[in-house]
């Protein structure tokens, strides 16, 4: 009997002081920072930082290189400076919101009915694309879904954005394959409706509505602020949204902006799929 | 299998009846069609007895400067200015291109983006024709005396270009960087529908075998096949008889895509061309009937490729074989065959495997072997189904590829994986599509796959 436990004890001691060493010279340095930036970021795991391995993965990265911080579009202006502290970085103050905006008017005309695969990006170059312009909104639906919160949603031959859902996180610019969706600052004055560099007889020819390039904003707005570069660019910071512009466009494709609702406090869990 | 190794009787201890199936002539060979996977579409050739005719010159041709792959040619021309057939129109100092000539005598009406039979646009010139046809030819070489540069020269000179669909300048692919011992005249033709190179042979097969002659003395290889599928008998035959003394004929049994230079060279001499490979690799170069006489007329004739026989076929009145100029507009085409019969549903530029279909007017280019009209009831699109793991495009794939898993990769993104599963080797035959029972529009979501595989080489 005092044998066996004279052994059984004699081994418990043996493998309890192999195991210490093991642990010791095995341990694996983990950065403490990590568990807690992770902690911090939103846990959407969108991908619009552009890491495949989503928060757990940009929260590793963010502990090698502090500037990918501004990569997350998701985490609020409260989360990047506390995460900022962990790191030992200061962070600039939070740029604007910024939501999609669909540049199109969906009006071009209809060439052929194509067949195949349904995805924007592979109609965009069967034969040109099966509409007339060839910068117009497919109306497919890549976008929709490219969104991992559920905010878009095909209304007609356009995407519509639900700004109270959109993170802002970019994933519909990236999957539009003729760059219809353009993130913009919230508090855009004036937005276009048209995505196509192309002639005014070009797109008089496809497209019901569009922009023709005629100059008339450029020539009426009071405090020069369009510029024509071919589509019209609008100085945010000279335009006081007077709304001449909106007004005088034969083709109405200049539209008032509106400061959209502020989205849903808590990000919503990402749609599966 | 030309070499077939140790004679039957040996390897099956003597039995007999096996020796007919495994024993081939080397003389007039015909192989079991030695590459993997591959369809039996009908064949569907209404044309393969018609006679190659000549319409009227058209009153205004479109000519793309860029028709081959490589880089486009830049217009040595201006509006306004009077060309004659046969004269340089566009260039480039890019190592992969080929001139392009205008291919009636005429005024230069228009310069501007034009649509291609495959959908891009590429700048084109218009030439209004003159009806006079008035000819600016190269003086004639003789092959024998001519060196070999001098004659690769001609070739670039001349715009030649791969005539089976692909569009590889010819110059390049004469001028190995490595040694080759085979030169192959691909005669197969084995999309549905086309018959051009099938009439080619059949009318002009002498100046097909001179080709062959003069691009085997660049090359500098003595060993010159002929494939030709065994559903061209009359071909088979005529070609045997002119090619009698220095080239042979290989019969092949019937099979899409034996026309693919790839699977050919398997199908004929048993070589493999690797992944990522062309057929120098294997010590082969593989050239299209219809090129190979190109090559005999800008050599021995002095005159530039700017006429190719196109088949215009299917729903059409009367369908045709039409020996027409390079830029010739489709509808000219179709006027001359007696317009659409039916409701026409979609005009393929090419087989039904491997065309295009086109929506606007789009001229006839170097490349366009064959316009095919097919009514609407043939074209009505069907309801994509879910994949049912059938495994029937993993069989019917030429390359070894699994269609299957290749359009699950590329439709959930993983590009990365795409490429381990080598979904760049696809060629786009179409078989798979072919024998989809769900109808997935397979060849479609690979082209999105090669698309994906770029962005993320960049």
């Amino acid at each position: 009997m005092i044998e066996e436990m004279g052994v059984l004890g004699i081994m418990g001691v043996a493998f309890a002081v192999m195991l210490v060493v093991a642990a010791r010279k095995m341990a694996v340095q983990v950065d403490e920072r990590i568990e807690k930036i992770r902690e911090k970021l939103p846990g959407a795991s969108c991908g619009a930082c552009g890491l495949k391995g989503g928060c757990d993965a940009l929260a590793e990265e963010l502990v090698k290189d502090p500037s990918l911080l501004s990569k997350c579009r998701l985490a609020g202006p409260e989360e990047k400076r506390e995460i900022g502290k962990i790191l030992g970085i200061e962070v600039k103050e939070e740029e604007k919101r910024r939501l999609p905006r669909v540049r199109c008017t969906g009006e071009s005309k209809i060439l052929f009915d194509a067949s195949g695969e349904r995805t924007c990006s592979a109609l965009s170059d069967l034969a040109g694309g099966p509409l007339a312009c060839p910068y117009g909104c497919l109306g497919v639906g890549d976008c929709v879904r490219a969104c991992p919160f559920g905010a878009l949603r095909m209304e007609g031959r356009l995407p519509a954005v639900d700004e109270r859902r959109c993170t802002g996180c970019g994933l519909c610019e990236q999957a539009c394959p003729r760059g219809v969706i353009k993130l913009l600052p919230e508090d855009t004055k004036v937005l276009l409706l048209c995505n196509s560099p192309s002639s005014g007889k070009e797109v008089n020819a496809s497209c019901a509505s569009g922009c023709i390039k005629c100059r008339i904003c450029e020539k009426s707005c009071p405090v020069q602020a369009i510029k024509l570069e071919p589509l019209p660019v609008i100085d945010p910071i000279l335009c006081n949204a007077c709304g001449t512009c909106v007004e005088k466009c034969p083709r109405k494709v200049l539209k008032l902006g509106v400061v959209p609702p502020s989205p849903i406090p808590s990000p919503p869990a990402p749609a599966s799929g | 299998m030309l070499e077939p190794g140790p004679p039957a009787s040996k390897r099956y201890g003597g039995a007999e009846r096996y020796e007919s199936l495994f024993i081939v002539s080397s003389k007039f060979s015909c192989s079991m069609s030695g590459f993997r996977g591959g369809v039996h579409p009908s064949g569907l050739k209404l044309t393969g007895f018609k006679r190659i005719e000549v319409p009227p010159l058209p009153p205004r041709v479109v000519i793309p400067l860029r028709q081959h792959l490589g880089a486009p040619c830049d217009p040595l021309v201006e509006k306004g200015a009077q060309v004659k057939t046969g004269q340089k129109i566009g260039d480039s100092n890019a190592p992969v291109s080929a001139p392009v000539h205008a291919s009636v005598s005429g005024t230069v009406a228009e310069l501007s983006p034009r649509r291609l039979p495959t959908g891009d646009r590429v700048l084109s010139v218009v030439i209004e024709s003159d009806g006079r046809d008035e000819w600016v030819r190269m003086p004639p070489l003789d092959p024998e005396k001519a060196s070999k540069e001098e004659l690769l020269q001609r070739v670039r000179e001349a715009g030649i270009v791969g005539m089976g669909g692909a569009g590889f300048p010819t110059h390049v692919k004469l001028n190995p960087p490595k040694k080759v011992d085979t030169l192959l005249i691909n005669g197969v033709e084995c999309e549905p529908y086309i018959t051009a190179d099938h009439r080619l042979m059949l009318e002009e097969g002498e100046k097909v075998v001179e080709g062959a002659k003069i691009m085997a003395r660049i090359l500098g290889v003595t060993r010159v096949l002929i494939a030709i599928e065994d559903n061209k008998p009359d071909a088979i035959e005529h070609m045997q008889k002119l090619s009698e003394g220095w080239g042979e004929v290989v019969k092949l049994r019937t099979k899409y895509p034996q026309g693919d230079e790839r699977h050919l060279l398997k199908a004929v001499l048993g070589r493999e061309v690797p992944a990522g490979g062309l057929p120098l690799d294997v010590g082969a170069v593989v050239q299209n009937v219809a090129t190979s006489k190109a090559v005999h007329d800008a050599v021995k004739l002095g005159i530039p490729l700017v006429e190719r026989v196109v088949t215009v076929t299917g729903a059409v009145a009367e369908p045709k074989n039409l020996r027409v100029r390079v830029g010739t507009p489709f509808t000219y085409l179709l006027q001359q065959c007696g317009g659409a019969a039916g409701k026409v549903g979609k005009v393929v530029a090419g087989g039904p495997m491997m065309g295009f279909a086109v929506h606007e007017e789009v001229p006839v280019v170097k490349t366009t072997g064959c316009v095919l009209l097919m009514e609407e009831r043939e074209v009505g699109e069907e309801e994509e189904g879910p994949c049912i793991r059938c495994g029937r495009c993993v069989d019917a794939c030429p390359m070894g590829l699994m269609p299957t898993h290749l359009v699950r990769l590329v439709r959930k993104k993983d590009f990365e994986a795409c490429l381990q599963y080598n979904l760049t080797s696809c060629d786009e035959c179409g078989c798979c599509a072919y024998v989809c029972p769900s109808k997935i529009p397979i060849v479609h979501v690979i082209r999105e796959g090669k698309k994906g595989i770029r962005r993320l080489k960049k």
